[in-house]
Formats: structure tokens, sequence, C-alpha cells
């Protein structure tokens, strides 16, 4: 059968496709900015195809790689502890909040709706995490502030709620805990949630620089997206500001030494992606297949 | 019944609002009372034990041109001196300059303690900071633990830092005299024939229109070459040349002249502001300028590799001094020392002073020893070099009394910037970047500026805080299209003025002109 092409569909697809150069274009630049020597830069100018090629900048990193690397470890480790964690808290509290049979189901969704709604504040929300938990400076701050987010519990509820309770009741009739039903049961179905709301936190965590912001200030702990922040933002803010910060200028990395960076931060997501796709298809479908 | 549910989880919403809400009234309460308490018995233990304080330094800078480890070593050489010297500890919050104010503004907000903090009027505002009880008021510990800084800091930089009679900041000896100008790349100036100013005050100055024929001549001789600079906008870089000392920043309308500082008058008003943005927008109609400057000075990337390009002809930054030659010759890539082209006399203004300033935190626990922590700063050399270019042979090689080779793949390259500690005059400078004796140079270009009348005066801009904000917002809204010559000026200012003018910009006018007389009455 010969697929015919209306102009429905033709028009779709070039409206897709020119979405996708608006995305890609952006990315592709920092690449070939990442791969141009300064010099041509100041000849030529910005090109989406780098006159010349060079790979001095990925070579710097790795050269000087003290500071890089190490927010990069930082940026990993917390990421995968954070999504792991968060995952298991999140879809926990969700799975509570779908059993309509379970008691307080109802509070915890008022309560989980409450806190969508309303916020600590900024400076309450330091002093607490600073002064009464004093976690000021370490690795669990970066993970437990992002930890539970009441949008993707609600998200992940109604996931789960999509389970049949019969299901559920087959699964007691069988003999089977809460705890087993909950493992064996539940989260094998909740498997494109899982992915959904997995990488909704896992970005989350890998991109997040402003609790880094607020509760480091040991470099050690510096997580990449913060180290980015610091790096990018300062040359911009000197720059505006060299009317007053006129002084001797520091040794700032290169624009190809930036962009590598950003190459670098970006690439491990690029890789995740595609892992989560095949679940998050499947999300995409199962509403249409139910009933 | 549904309905009457509905009610009920309304209710008990509200009530666990309005719960937090109280909550977080008390909490904030109790921390204080709990810091207190814990500060005190702090302070018990240190009396019985020897312990030795550590004192917290919030300061900003480059953080990334340092690693931990790199941090660690020279942190533990600052604290064996240190110890010698005052008997305790530094940690240094170094933080990037595009993080320092909401880092600041949080700590200060939270209560948290901290013993010196850099403020200014550009960064992490010093004056509303002070109006908020961040800062201890140090009239009585400076005679005692700062005096050095009091013997050779000038009697009316004080006056600077100084609010309803009480000193809330330590100003830093830095470039506080400021003129106009720009620089003009070796090679060009002489095939023009500009012989270049000297930096001595009001002493062979240009015009203006000067610089407009200079540029007239190379869009000429050099086709499709822009001869101005453009980092900037241009208006910010004419203060002096017009003569106006701006009293509450840029953006907020209200200006005194050199030639009559009594009174008041809108800048934005006067004949200047409109000769000016002719001048721009007839510039950039002329090629001088990029053809999108309204939009080109905020591309700093761009500004960047544009001055390195070898067509790049001249530079400018906020004054035109000795070192900012040597910046031109780092940032352009040029090989001689270029020409001065000075277009105003040097003066010295109160923002000259508080654009660098040092306060003790309202909660330091040892305020004197953060006293005595500046003044070290600002007189011990070894100290201060230490802070900013780490351990000789592992961070940098010294070449000469003042000059030092920084090694540039160590792990703490110079992380901190030295205008913003205590005295830049003791500071060494890179070998190969700037003259030896630069700082010597630079005391001496301060030293004959013109002091300004109303040098100490600080708008206190409470009582018309809705006006400055309105204005503050008009100015921005035409601050690129207007001031960077993409608009004409003969349809676009007096539309600007019509809005200021609705915006309060009189009542302004009049506030600060009751303060100027207050402040010229006491003096």
């Amino acid at each position: 059968m010969k697929k015919k092409w209306s102009g429905k569909s033709v028009v779709l697809y070039a409206v897709l496709i020119f979405l996708c150069i608006l995305w890609i274009i952006p990315v592709l630049f920092i690449f070939s900015l990442s791969v141009t020597p300064e010099t041509s830069l100041a000849e030529v100018g910005y090109r989406l195809i780098p006159k010349e090629f060079t790979l001095d900048a990925y070579t710097y990193i790795i050269k000087n790689p003290g500071q890089i690397l190490n927010s990069y470890k930082i940026s990993i480790i917390v990421t995968i502890i954070g999504t792991v964690a968060g995952l298991f808290v999140t879809t926990g509290i969700a799975y509570a909040m779908s059993r309509k049979d379970f008691a307080c189901s109802r509070h915890i969704t008022r309560f989980m709706t409450f806190a969508l709604l309303f916020h600590g504040g900024l400076i309450p929300t330091y002093i607490v995490v600073t002064q009464w938990l004093h976690l000021g400076n370490t690795l669990w701050v970066l993970i437990l502030t992002m930890l539970v987010s009441p949008w993707n519990v609600f998200l992940m509820r109604s996931f789960l709620a999509g389970i049949p309770t019969e299901l559920l009741e087959a699964s007691f009739i069988d003999g089977a805990g809460e705890t087993q039903t909950y493992f064996q049961i539940v989260l094998p179905l909740a498997k494109p949630g899982l992915a959904t709301v997995g990488l909704l936190i896992l970005f989350g965590y890998w991109n997040d620089w402003y609790q880094g912001m607020l509760y480091i200030d040991d470099m050690k702990l510096v997580p990449l997206q913060l180290l980015l922040y610091k790096i990018i933002s300062n040359i911009q803010f000197i720059l505006q500001n060299s009317f007053y910060t006129a002084s001797q200028s520091g040794s700032f990395p290169t624009i190809a030494a930036r962009m590598a960076t950003c190459v670098i931060a970006i690439a491990p997501m690029l890789f995740a992606f595609p892992f989560f796709q095949k679940y998050l298809s499947k999300g995409l479908t199962l509403g249409s297949v139910k009933g | 019944m549904k309905s009457v549910m509905k009610r009920v989880s309304l209710l008990l919403s509200a009530v666990m609002l309005s719960a937090t809400v109280m909550t977080g009234c008390s909490s904030s309460g109790e921390v204080s009372s709990e810091t207190a308490q814990s500060s005190s018995t702090d302070a018990l233990e240190t009396a019985s034990s020897d312990e030795i304080p550590t004192l917290t330094w919030y300061m900003p800078g480059n953080p990334t041109a340092m690693t931990s480890e790199g941090y660690e070593a020279v942190s533990e050489e600052l604290n064996r001196y240190l110890e010698e010297k005052i008997g305790c500890h530094l940690e240094l919050k170094i933080f990037a300059f595009s993080e320092y104010a909401q880092k600041c503004s949080t700590v200060i907000s939270s209560g948290e303690p901290f013993d010196l903090m850099f403020t200014c009027d550009w960064l992490n505002n010093f004056a509303t900071n002070a109006g908020s009880n961040a800062y201890l008021p140090l009239n009585d510990l400076l005679e005692a633990n700062a005096p050095e800084a009091m013997a050779d800091i000038p009697e009316y930089m004080w006056q600077a830092t100084t609010i309803d009679g009480n000193i809330y900041a330590m100003p830093a000896l830095q470039t506080y005299a400021k003129n106009d100008g720009l620089f003009l790349r070796a090679d060009i100036a002489e095939q023009l024939g500009v012989e270049g100013s000297s930096y001595e005050n009001g002493a062979d100055t240009y015009t203006l229109e000067d610089v407009g024929n200079m540029y007239a001549e190379l869009v000429q001789e050099y086709p499709g070459v822009i001869p101005d600079d453009c980092g900037g906008i241009l208006w910010t870089y004419l203060d002096e040349y017009y003569g106006f000392n701006f009293l509450g920043g840029f953006d907020v309308p209200g200006v005194v002249r050199f030639s009559d500082e009594g009174t008041v008058i809108d800048q934005f008003q006067s004949e200047e502001f409109m000769e000016y943005c002719k001048t721009v927008y007839d510039w950039v109609q002329k090629g001088y300028m990029q053809p999108d400057y309204a939009t080109y000075v905020t591309m700093t990337d761009q500004i960047t590799i544009d001055r390195k390009s070898p067509d790049h002809m001249t530079y400018r930054q906020g004054f035109t001094a000795p070192n900012v030659a040597s910046m031109a010759v780092s940032d352009c890539g040029w090989e001689e020392e270029p020409v001065p082209v000075i277009l105003s006399e040097k003066y010295a203004v109160t923002s000259g002073v508080t654009q660098s300033l040092t306060a003790v935190g309202i909660n330091s626990k040892y305020p004197e020893k953060a006293v005595q922590l500046y003044n070290l700063a600002y007189s011990d050399p070894y100290f201060v070099n230490t802070m900013i270019y780490g351990i000789e042979g592992v961070n940098y090689t010294k070449i000469s009394d003042t000059e030092v080779d920084v090694i540039q793949d160590s792990n703490y390259v110079r992380p901190l910037e030295p205008y913003a500690i205590a005295n830049q005059f003791i500071t060494w400078v890179q070998a190969g970047a700037y003259p030896a004796d630069m700082w010597e140079q630079i005391q001496a270009f301060c030293e004959d500026a013109t002091p300004s009348e109303l040098f100490g005066f600080i708008f206190d801009s409470s009582s018309v805080k809705s006006e400055v904000a309105n204005c503050s917002a008009i100015y921005e809204e035409y601050k690129y299209p207007l001031l960077c010559g993409a608009v004409d000026p003969e349809t676009a200012v007096p539309e600007l003025l019509s809005r200021m003018e609705a915006a309060g910009s009189a009542k302004i006018i009049e506030e600060m002109q009751r303060q100027v007389d207050e402040f010229l009455a006491n003096k």
C-alpha cells in the first residue's frame, strides 16, 4: 500500500520539522562554537559550520580537570541518589493518595494541594535549612531540598489511579500483603509513570543550580550547573558593569572553553533521554487502550 | 451534604494557611532569640577556652578560578599568619559577582551572623542594607582597632559611609577619582595627528565634537570600519564631561552641576541631555557606532571578540586612567600603549568611594577582631596579597617588590579583585599587564582631582520610593533605544520627559534639593 501524503500531514510535518530545527540549532551552535578557535571568531564571526576546527577547548578541560570534573562528579552523585530517592518517595505518597480505601488518602491529598499552592518563602526556608537542620554546605542539601515536588506527586497519582482496584483485590485474595502488592503489582504496572516522573526528577536535579547557589559555599560541593552559572554569568556581569569593575581583567575561560563545558554538561542528558523514551511512548498510549 | 464537606475542607485549608503564616512569624522570632542565646553561650565558651575564633568575610570575585584544595592551602597560610598577628582565623566566602547580591540578601534577611561583607552602591547595596540594620555602627570601634586605616583614609571619605551620624562601613582606597574619555590605538592617533591628553587634572582636554571629527576622518579612511568602542552606554561615560554629579544614579532624575552644587536639576530636561541624544543618534546614522548599538551593548561576548579584531580602534571604560590604558592593551591585544583622549576634569565624588566598602555584620560575634582584620588588610601587603594571589612558588612567582607572575594553571588563580579589599594601593600587580609603579600613578591620578562640594552626600530615597521606582522603570525602557541612538530624539525626548513628569520626577527633585540644602547647611 502506497502511503499518501495528504496536504494536512505535509503541513503537520513541515511545522514539526521547523520546530525541530528551532530546538536543534542552538545546541548545534554551542557545539560548533566549542570547536572554533577564538581567532577565527574575531575574523569571520559566529558560524554554524566552523571554518577552522580545533579540539583545544576539550583538551583544555581534560588537562585542567580539577574543578570541572569534580563538579561533574557531584552532579552525577546528586542526580542518581536524588532521582532514586525522589522517585521512591514520590511514588509512595502518590500511591497512598490513589488508594480510595485508605482512610487518610484525602487528608494527604489536601496536604499536597496545599503544598502545591503555598510556599514557605525563600528566607524562612533558608533559615530552616541552614539554622535548624544545619544542612548548609553538605551534599544532602542538594538532594533533600528537591526530593518531593507536589506537582510530580499529582502526576504520579494520576498514573497510579489508572490501575484497576480489582487488580489489587485479586492480589490480596491471592495472599499478597500490602508491601508485596506495591512492589510486585503496582510498580511494574506503573512503569510509564515512573519513567515520566523519573525523567522530570532527573532533569530537575541535573539542571538545578539555584539550591547550590543558596546553600553551597564550598567549591568542593559545587554542582556542574552552578559552576557553569558562576563562570558564564560572572563574565557577563563583569563586562556589563565594567564601569565599576574596571580593574585588572581576570583570566576567564575562552568562549570555546565555556561552550565545551556546556556540551559536556548536556551530554549525559542526551543519552538519558532515549533510555526513558521507550517507556514514555508507552505512557502516551496507556490512556487510549484502557477500557 | 457535599457542599458542607466542601466548606469544611475550605475552612481547613484556610486554617492551615493561617497556621503556617503564624508559624512563619513565631519561628523567625524564635530563631533570633535562639541565635542570640547561642551566640552568648558561644561568647562564654570562647572566653573560657583558648579557642581561636573564625571570622567570615563575604566577597565577590571569581570562585571558579580556584579549587577547594587551592583555597584550603591558602586558607591555612592565612590562618597561620593571622593567628600570630591578631589571633583569629579567616573563612573567605567568595561568590561570583552575578550571585553575590542574592546570596548576601539571603544571609542578611535570615539573620545569619557574618563578620565582614563587601558592600557598595552597585552590588549588595550599601545604603539599603545599612538602612535595614544589617551593619554594625563602627564609631566606637575604629579608633582603637583600625589606627592605620583611620590615619590614612581622608576624613571626607568616612563621610561617604556615614548615615545619621553612624559609620556603617569602611571605605577602600582604590581609584576614587573619575574623568571621562577614551583611548585611541597608537598608530591611529598618529595617523590622525592626535597628541592625546596628559593625566593631569583638566590638562589638554578634548570635546565630544573633536571625537566626532576624528571618527569622521576614520570612517572616510577605512570604509566599513566602526571607530567607536561601543562597549557600554555612552551617556554613562559622559557625566563628568557634561559636568553632572549624579546624586541618585543614572536612572533617577536629579543631578547637580559641578559648577553650582547647590541647585538640583533634572538631567533629562537639560540641554546637555538633548545634545547627547542628538549626537549619539547622529553617530549611529553616520556609522561611527554599531548600526544596532542599542542591542549591541548588551552582547558582552561579541564586544569581547570585537575588541580583539585588528580593525578595533578605540577603547573606553568608566574612567580614563593609566591602569585603563593597560587594560586596553590586554583586552584589545594592542602592541603599543594607546593614546588617552580625555574629555573632562577629574572629580572625586561620593560614588567614587561608595563603589568599594566593607561593613561589619550586626550579628558579628567578634566586631573588634573584624575591624582589626580589615585594618590588617589595609596595612599589611603580605596578608592582602596572599588573599589575592595565594602562595608564593605555588600560585605565583615574585618578580619584583610590586610585581608577580601568576601561574595560570595552578589551583588558586587570583579569585579576588584587589579593588574590593581595603587598599588597592598596596596590592601587587601582574607583571607585564601593568607597570610596576601602577598604584603610585593611580594615587597621583586621584590626588589632584577636584573634590565635589557634596562629597559624602548620599540621597535617601525612602520618602519618594514609588516615584523613584517609576522613573527608574521609565529610564530602563528608554535606556537602550534613546540613549543608544536607535530612535529620533526630537520625538522621543519630549515623550520621555512627559512620562517622567507624570511619574513624579518633580517630587524627587524637590526632595533631593531639600536634602542637599540640609547637607550643605550642616557642613
